[in-house]
């Protein structure tokens, strides 16, 4: 391995803390709400329906 | 990685505290069905689990589906959360075993397949279009390194690859991880450093000088 090599590798290994970040495709960010809503509407029914249970 | 140490008059206790109140406030607000908890924790966590889950699965364009299954489990089983781990390792622990799962799934099922996609190293319209101006060496040269690190990232060991990502990408603790996988201490200081001798092999093997074109073509006879 020459100089040259060896300080690519180093600056290589230094950028692993650093790697940036990918950005997340708008439409996955809409599909996630959309699924967030509709498990928190099912989170409600089902506490709904255990509040009638408990109530007979 | 030096640990950063915290300057102001905070305990690590106090820290921890803190951070257990926030998480036990979330989860109690998610089992509410209160919809603001549910669009807090995406806020919180879509874009580090985004990007967990395209380092860990073999690929990456398959990220936003693993994304939506992690958070469809974390939705649905959040009442078994005992708050036993933090709310942060319980989730990571959910994407590392989906990204596990989904790999599996491919290589049962998917292999055979033929994308019809544009081929990974073609950037589309970007190979035509005019270049807006010249970009500086620097830019370039970490671009080029960050490519250079990923590509060598997704050929390693899945088992030393989840370690390595979550210690030296993701910042965690080396408890955390042991957690967040399910193995001991031990195993992961070992599943670490033998991962980082995996990654400086593939990088000096992505950096041995290939033969050039031009001898490459010698071989060549023409019909």
């Amino acid at each position: 391995m020459n100089w040259y090599q060896g300080r690519y590798e180093e600056r290589l290994a230094n950028s692993l803390p650093k790697m940036s970040m990918r950005t997340m495709p708008p439409e996955l960010s809409v599909r996630l709400r959309v699924l967030a809503s509709r498990e928190c509407q099912k989170q409600a029914q089902g506490r709904g329906a255990m509040a009638r249970v408990q109530a007979w | 990685v030096a640990d950063t140490a915290i300057s102001f008059p905070i305990s690590a206790n106090d820290l921890t505290g803190a951070v257990e109140n926030e998480d036990q406030g979330l989860v109690r607000r998610l089992c509410a069905a209160d919809e603001a908890a549910y669009v807090e924790l995406l806020q919180r966590f879509e874009h580090p689990i985004y990007n967990l889950v395209c380092r860990l699965t073999d690929h990456p364009e398959d990220g936003a589906d693993v994304t939506q299954e992690v958070f469809l489990k974390v939705f649905r089983s959040v009442g078994s959360f005992r708050g036993r781990s933090s709310l942060k390792t319980w989730i990571y622990r959910i994407a590392v075993n989906e990204s596990k799962n989904h790999r599996r799934s491919f290589l049962r099922h998917r292999k055979q397949e033929v994308r019809l996609e544009l081929a990974e190293d073609s950037q589309g319209v970007a190979e035509w279009a005019a270049d807006p101006g010249p970009s500086p060496f620097e830019i370039a040269l970490d671009h080029e390194a960050e490519q250079l690190m990923e590509l060598a990232l997704s050929e390693m060991n899945p088992s030393f690859r989840a370690a390595l990502v979550l210690r030296d990408i993701e910042g965690l603790a080396y408890d955390d991880i042991a957690e967040i996988l399910e193995i001991s201490l031990g195993t992961v200081k070992s599943r670490i450093v033998r991962g980082r001798e995996a990654l400086k092999q593939r990088l000096t093997a992505h950096l041995e000088p290939g033969p050039h074109p031009f001898h490459r073509r010698e071989g060549v006879v023409a019909r």
